[in-house]
This record gives structure tokens, sequence and C-alpha cells, in this order.
């Protein structure tokens, strides 16, 4: 990741004078940065006034001997070149960045201002400078344009003292392989120890200088970098490193933190170097010296809260220092380590130029690593995050909300006793259940029952069913199913009790069937109710109890097709053939009406699907209270000539056939009941509707 | 005087009655013997009647008695022998044999059930809707067309299809969506009488048990 910009590197109006000495340096005073222009206005050649462009050469005793010559030689070389190449390399193969670096380290041995850059790079650039000068030499631009790391990795920003300290950096083994440029860049060959010699009566107060220089731009690269961040923070840049983070695994942004620390001291680093070292705290990159309070601390994520400890600064000493991928116990995902340099160690120039390189940690060689100072020293952005983006999780969120005020109640309420709501609307059935089938003995209380005291009208209902039977000539025959199972019988035995108490007053024979294993059953026991009120209404002469059609939808199909086989036997054993009735029946035609007892839809729709549709008899309905709205799509398609609904329309027909029985008794307690369930239900309402507004009122006044 | 079957029958019922009632109160024993009693009665009944009425006096009986008449029932009995034995052995379970008789019961079943929707449900029902609109008189006019605007918007109602940008769609869409919303309401109504209806069923069936405990069981004590 290329360095941050620094808004200290920025054109000022006041380096507008350097543009004076167009041929010691190709960059122009507007990208030339300020600190550069510190250092060029340290130059006793300016202070002077004497113009750049002189090219003054600094006194004897300020530079050594093999940069005199080296300046000499390339002096001569320019001579020798009539015109400077404009595309910023000259003749010689030395690029223009380079022609000003050489410039820089005449500055900076007279000044020792070519180190003032050094706190504005990364750790990772400071190592880069142990780097082979003959590496550096290749890996140089080729455009002319140089970062502000590049140009101060440059050899002008090296103390010459740290380069006549290691003779062997340019030997004859090294110039093999070197470009002829740099071939003649390189000192003579006296022996080191002269330059050294010339250099060591200033060591004192250049280094002197140095230091007190280095300190000044490290509190202005301080105050810097905490400019820097907060313009980071406000800008998209931030927002997308926040994304970044964010969407970046764990691990990878440990090991990216980790990347981020500073060797210790003196491990692989030249004094020149360790001297350059900012103090304490603010080491590492961008930013990394704004400290941490507790504050702090409490918006970081915490693998970080561990690793950054309390009131440390971020990156500081109590960080674990360099150590490589074994010492360190980090494991490096494979596609990590895919990023560093391969076999040669170094990486395109290119992307070396744009990218830096890791020169630390177990990200070492690493090429384009995230630094994560600018963003772990962010707060964490966790009120972003914990936002509601869509309405669908505003709905999730409000059904679990929901879901906490329902449970609630029932458990509070649970624990209150034994009985519960619930408990008490159970009792208040059943007594009102009771009341009347205890208290009232008449017969005909009629409560509820239309019959009692209007005449009916509706054909289509219990009156239209009554009519039908009415019409019932004597000794025809009926056909009546028994389709309802035993569970049933509470409601429907009455109708049947009633229905079958009319036909054998009426002296009208009845074919009872039933699809029920249960129905025949209980058919017997009902058509022998009618012999026990009419004695001459006998049995296999006035009815007949066919039995059980098997087979359902089949069954009635065979039976509408082909109606009973006379070989087949009644409830009581006896073959059908032997009936007197059942021989003169030989289908439907022969039947003047069909009654259908179905206490479910499921028992009432074979017969209407598969039996109604193939014969002509009109068929009426004594149907359960629970399939009469079902059964109105019957009758209203003429499939049923009449129903006669529930416990209610038992009652009705009882007291139409002037015969009041057990329906029209147990009407009263039905009306009670249900009466009392009205009752239930609004009140319930009504105390819901109360508490909602005492809840409204409770809250509007708060 | 009842016989003492009948009374120990009643008293029975009574006891058994009173344990399902307990559920009310809780989850039991005693319900849950009651209940057990009455799926396993039912079963057993049901299952006795079927070999009686069915297997024994429709089937087996006519094959042995006279087998030349009746041997056409030869082919049930081997469908329903086929049904039962490669069905339930184990090994035999993948047969087609046993699948033939699925398939004949299932299939037969099938179109029946299909048959008869069509003849009662499709071309009665809705013809009879159609033919209904009318009448003598102003309140015939007004049920026929609430029983319209009812079908319809009950129909529209359970419409699941998207806007589309024509005009005349969109149009249609919006009307089809007002209507659905009235027949959705039609629907409403119908299901509360329906609730309705199943509670009267369900209390006729609570006083019937009542009136067969406070009645028919009491009285066999107090005379």
């Amino acid at each position: 990741m290329p360095p941050a910009p620094d808004k200290k590197n920025q054109p000022k109006p006041d380096s507008g004078k350097k543009t004076a000495k167009p041929q010691e340096s190709k960059m122009s005073p507007a990208e030339m940065p300020d600190w550069l222009a510190r250092i060029s206005d340290t130059n006793p050649a300016e202070s002077t006034g004497q113009p750049a462009a002189d090219n003054q050469a600094p006194e004897d005793g300020a530079m050594p001997q093999w940069l005199q010559d080296l300046r000499a030689s390339a002096q001569e070389s320019a001579q020798a070149d009539a015109t400077p190449d404009s595309s910023g390399v000259d003749d010689l193969g030395i690029p223009d960045w380079l022609t000003s670096t050489g410039a820089q380290s005449q500055v900076g041995d007279e000044t020792s201002g070519g180190d003032a850059a050094a706190p504005e790079m990364p750790q990772s650039e400071y190592q880069a400078q142990e780097v082979n000068p003959e590496e550096q030499a290749e890996l140089q631009p080729e455009s002319g344009e140089m970062p502000d790391w590049i140009r101060a990795m440059s050899p002008g920003n090296v103390s010459p003292t740290d380069i006549s300290q290691k003779p062997g950096m340019v030997d004859e083994s090294d110039t093999e392989g070197m470009p002829d440029w740099m071939q003649r860049l390189k000192p003579p060959d006296s022996p080191p120890a002269a330059p050294a010699t010339a250099s060591e009566s200033n060591d004192v107060d250049w280094e002197a200088a140095l230091r007190a220089e280095n300190e000044a731009r490290l509190a202005e690269a301080r105050q810097h970098n905490a400019e820097f961040l907060a313009e980071l923070e406000s800008s998209q840049k931030a927002a997308e490193l926040e994304a970044t983070l964010e969407t970046a695994p764990e691990s990878e942004l440990e090991q990216a933190a980790l990347a981020e620390e500073v060797p210790e001291e003196g491990t692989a680093m030249p004094d020149w170097v360790r001297e350059l070292m900012p103090p304490a705290g603010i080491q590492g990159r961008q930013g990394a010296g704004s400290p941490i309070d507790e504050s702090d601390r409490k918006d970081l994520p915490d693998w970080l809260r561990e690793a950054v400890p309390g009131g440390s600064p971020l990156g500081g000493p109590t960080l674990p220092g360099p150590a490589s991928e074994g010492e360190s116990g980090l494991q490096v995902p494979a596609w990590m380590s895919e990023l560093r340099p391969v076999a040669d160690g170094r990486p395109d120039a290119a992307s070396r130029m744009e990218e830096v390189t890791e020169g630390a940690g177990p990200l070492a060689g690493v090429r384009g690593v995230l630094p994560a100072s600018p963003i772990v020293t962010q707060p964490h952005m966790l009120a972003a995050a914990a936002a509601v983006p869509g309405s669908g999780a505003r709905i999730f969120e409000s059904v679990l909300a929901a879901r906490q005020e329902v449970t609630a109640p029932v458990g509070v309420a649970q624990k209150r006793g034994l009985l519960s709501a619930r408990h008490w609307i159970y009792l208040a059935i059943l007594f009102a259940a009771l009341i009347p089938v205890l208290v009232l003995q008449g017969d005909n209380a009629g409560l509820g029952v239309i019959a009692q005291n209007t005449p009916l009208t509706d054909e289509r209902s219990t009156a239209g069913f009554f009519a039908k039977l009415k019409a019932l000539s004597t000794d025809s025959t009926v056909l009546m199913a028994f389709d309802y199972e035993p569970g049933q019988s509470m409601e429907m035995d009455p109708a049947a009790h009633a229905i079958v108490g009319y036909l054998s007053a009426h002296n009208v024979n009845a074919i009872a069937v039933s699809t029920t294993p249960a129905g025949p059953r209980m058919a017997q026991d009902i058509l022998a109710s009618g012999t026990a009120a009419n004695p001459n209404w006998k049995q296999g002469q006035n009815y007949v109890n066919a039995g059980l059609i098997p087979g359902q939808e089949k069954g009635l199909n065979g039976l509408s097709r082909q109606w009973l086989n006379s070989t087949q036997s009644d409830f009581e054993g006896n073959l059908l053939s032997q009936s007197s009735l059942a021989s003169r029946v030989k289908g439907f035609n022969d039947l003047a009406l069909v009654i259908v007892l179905a206490g479910s839809d499921e028992a009432l729709r074979p017969w209407m699907q598969q039996v109604q549709p193939n014969v002509r008899t009109p068929f009426v309905g004594a149907v359960s209270a629970a399939v009469d709205l079902i059964s109105q799509n019957d009758v209203g398609a003429t499939q049923l000539a009449a129903t006669m609904p529930g416990l209610a329309g038992t009652a009705e027909f009882e007291l139409l056939s002037g015969q009041p029985a057990l329906a029209a008794h147990l009407a009263d307690a039905q009306s009670f009941v249900q009466l009392a369930v009205f009752a239930i239900i609004v009140i319930a309402n009504l105390g819901v509707l109360l508490d909602l507004l005492r809840k409204r009122r409770t809250a509007a006044a708060e | 005087m009842d016989a003492l079957p009948d009374i120990a029958g009643i008293w029975i019922g009574v006891v058994l009655t009173l344990f399902v009632l307990t559920y009310l109160v809780k989850d039991n024993v005693m319900f849950r013997l009651a209940q057990s009693l009455l799926v396993g009665t039912a079963i057993g009944y049901g299952s006795a009647v079927i070999l009686n009425t069915v297997l024994w006096k429709q089937l087996l009986v006519p094959l042995v008695s006279d087998f030349d008449h009746y041997s056409p029932l030869l082919l049930p009995l081997l469908l329903g022998v086929g049904l039962v034995v490669f069905k339930l052995l184990p090994g035999w379970s993948g047969s087609f044999l046993g699948n033939i008789s699925l398939g004949y019961l299932f299939g037969i079943g099938a179109a029946l059930a299909i048959g008869g929707a069509v003849n009662s449900v499709l071309a009665k029902q809705v013809g009879q809707t159609i033919l209904g609109v009318g009448g003598a008189d102003i309140l015939g006019w007004i049920n026929s067309l609430i029983i319209l605007v009812g079908t319809l918007g009950a129909l529209l109602s359970f419409r699941f299809t998207t806007e589309e940008n024509n005009r005349v769609m969109r149009l249609y869409s919006r009307l089809a969506q007002g209507w659905g919303r009235i027949g959705r309401g039609f629907i409403m109504i119908a299901f509360g009488a329906i609730l309705a209806n199943v509670l009267a069923a369900r209390i006729a069936a609570l006083v019937g048990q009542l009136y067969f405990i406070f009645h028919d069981a009491l009285s066999t004590i107090i005379k």
C-alpha cells in the first residue's frame, strides 16, 4: 500500500524560490515536499544568497572525499553531454530522480538533512534501506516519478558515515552486474578509511543537529499523523477500510495487525537507523502513535482489546516484537504466502513502487499488506453494524417481541392456581347446561325453537323436511342412511328417533343402510324403538336393516346402479330375499324418499356425488349442526330437498309432528349454553377492550 | 326395571364420561384410558363387523355354498388376499402383486371421486348459481345478487397473480383485488357461521351426555 498522502508534502507558496535550479533537480517546485524544501532551506549555499543553479560545492571538510570524486566525475559527464535528456534520463542512463538524489546527497552531506523524511517512513521502509544499493539501483523507476518513501531511501538520505562504514557494499565483485552509469557513480578505489576520516571531524556536529532536527520532525510527524487519521476517518477511504475490516476474516485482521508491529530495536538494524527510530509510542506506520485509553479500548473488538493493553500506545513496545512465522506461532495462509517475493526475493519494480513490502512480522516480505493502524485506531462502528437495514428484520423483531408478550401472561396465569380463566369458562358452560337439565323439567320449553311460536315457512329447512315426510303415503318406502359415528349419537340419535317414530306412526316402510361399521348397530336400535312405539310396524315387513354398505364411494355407486343384492343378509342375518319389503323394492325407483342422516360432510358427500346424480328419488338430510352450512350448497343445487339441522332442527320437527320428545327437552339446555357462550364472548371482549384503553391511558399519562 | 347388564353398561358409560371430562382440568391417565378404550373398541368393533358382514357373509359363504354361481367373487378375494399378504410380509412389500390391488383400489376411488365432484359440485352447483340469478320479487333479486357477488368475490379472493403494465390488465387487477376483498368478507362470514354451527353441535353432544348422566343413570338409582 502506498504511503498515506502527506499534507506537508503539498506545495507551498514559499517554495517557489527553488524554481531557480532546474538543473539540480528535475522535480518541480510544486512537486517538492516541504521537508525537502526545509532541507533546501538549510543549505548554506542558499542561505548565503547564492543561486542554487550554481551548484555551489560545499566545503571540502564537510564532504567525503569519495563523494567529491563522484561529483567531479558526474560533472565531467554532464559537461560531456551537451543537453540533458528531457525524458528524465541522461545519456549515461542515469534517471533524473537519481540525479536529484545525487544533488540531495550533497545537501545531506552539508546539513545532515537527508534523514528528514525518516519519521514519515514506516518501520518496514527503514529496514528497506538495508537492501543492497545495487538492488536499489535496479529497482529505481524509469519514469522519473518517485514517491516520497523511495526518495527517502535514496543515498542522499543516508549518512555518509554509514556508507563509509560499509566499504564492502560496492566491491569489485558487485560491479560486474552493475550498469555503466552506476559504475561511474562508484567511488574511487581509494581506501575506505579516507572518506571516513574526512567525515569524522564533522560527525559530532551534524549528528547532534540531526538528532535535534529529527526530534522536531518526529513531533511534527505525530501531529501530521493525527491530522491524517482525522481526515481519513471522514473520507470515503475510511468507509472502504471499515468495510474491508468487517468483511475480512478475523484471523487475517489479526495477522495484518501483527504485521504492523514494530520490530525490536537493535535487531538487524544499522545504528544510524536505530538512532532515527522514533521513541516508543510513535512507532509503527500511519497514526500508530495514537495512544488508546480505556474508553477507546471498550470500542475495540475482543481480539484487539486483548492484544492492546489499556493505556499503552497501539503498536508500542508492549506489543510483541518481530518474530518469524514460526516464532510468533502465527499461521500465515497460503494465499498470503503467495504474495511474498519469489525466488530472488524481489517483486517487480512497478508494483514495488506502489506497494509497501512488509519487513517484519509473520507477513515479512509480503507486498500490499493492508495497514491496520488507521483502522484499529478508529472506534469500532458497532452502532452502524447493529442498525436494522431492511423491513424484514423489523418484522422479525416484532414477531419475536409479540411472542414474548403472548407467552408471559400465560405463564403467570398458570402459576397463580389450579383454575385458570379457561377453566372458569368450562365451569360456566357446565352450569349453563346443567340448570335446564336439572331444573327445567318441561318438555315443551322450546327456548330458542322457532316452531314453538311461529309457523315455519322455509321450505329448505326443517319445515321442508317435515313437508317431505308428511307427503309420504302409507305403505310407501323410504331409504334411511345411518351415516354417523357413535360419538355423534347425542345429536343424531334424537333426529333418527323422531323420524322413525313419525314413519312408524304413519306406517311408512323403511330400509336402513349404513356406510360405517357402527351404523347398522345404531340403526337396529332405533328401528326397534319404532316397533316399540307402534307394534304393527314390524321388522321384515315394514322395515329392513340392510346393514353395512362397504367400499364408501364404490359401494354407494354400486348401490345406485345395482341396488341391494338379494343374497345379502340383513342385520339379523336373514336374507333380504326372505323379507317381503326387500323383495318388493328392486331399486331407487321404488323408493319415495331418501333420508340421509349425516354426522359429517365426509358422510354426506358420497351420497351427493355417487348416488344422487344417478337417481330420481328426492333426497332430504337430517344433518349435524356442523354440516348444516355446507349442506346448504346441496340444498341450493337442489340435490337436497331440505335439511333438518342439529338438535334444534330435531326439536322443531318434534314440535311440528306433535310428538315432542328428547330433542325438544334438550333444546332448552342447548339454548342456555349458547346464551352463556355468547355472554362469555361479549364480556371477554369488553374486558380486553377496557384493558387496552386503560393501557393506552397509562401510556399517555406516562 | 332394566336388566343388570343394561345398568352396568349405563354406569360404565358414566364413569368413562367423567374420565373424558377430567381432561378439561389437565391431561391425565383417566382421560388416556378412556381415549384408548374408545379407539380400541371402535377399531375392534369395526373389524369384527367387516369380517362378519363382508368377508364371511358376502364373500366366503356364497363361494362355499354355490361356487359355480358366485365364482366371479374369486377376483375380489384374490385382490384382497394379495393386498394383505404381499403388503404385510416384509420380503414381499415391494412386489407388484400387492400393487395390483392398490392400483385397483386407488384407481377406482380416484375416478369415482373426480366424476362425482364434476357432476355434483361443478355442474349442478355452479349451474344453479347461474340460473338462480333473478327472482320473482325484489327480495329475490337482492338475494340472487348477494349470492352472485359473494360467489365471484370468493373465487377472486384466491387470485394469486402479479400486476401487469398493461392498462387494461391493471384495471382488471384492481377490480379483481377490490372484489376479492368483498369475497374475503363473505368467506369470513361463512367461516364464522361454520364455527358457530360446530360449537352448536358440540354443545348438543355435551347436553346430551349430561342428560344421559343425570337422567338415565340417576334414574337407575332414584325412582
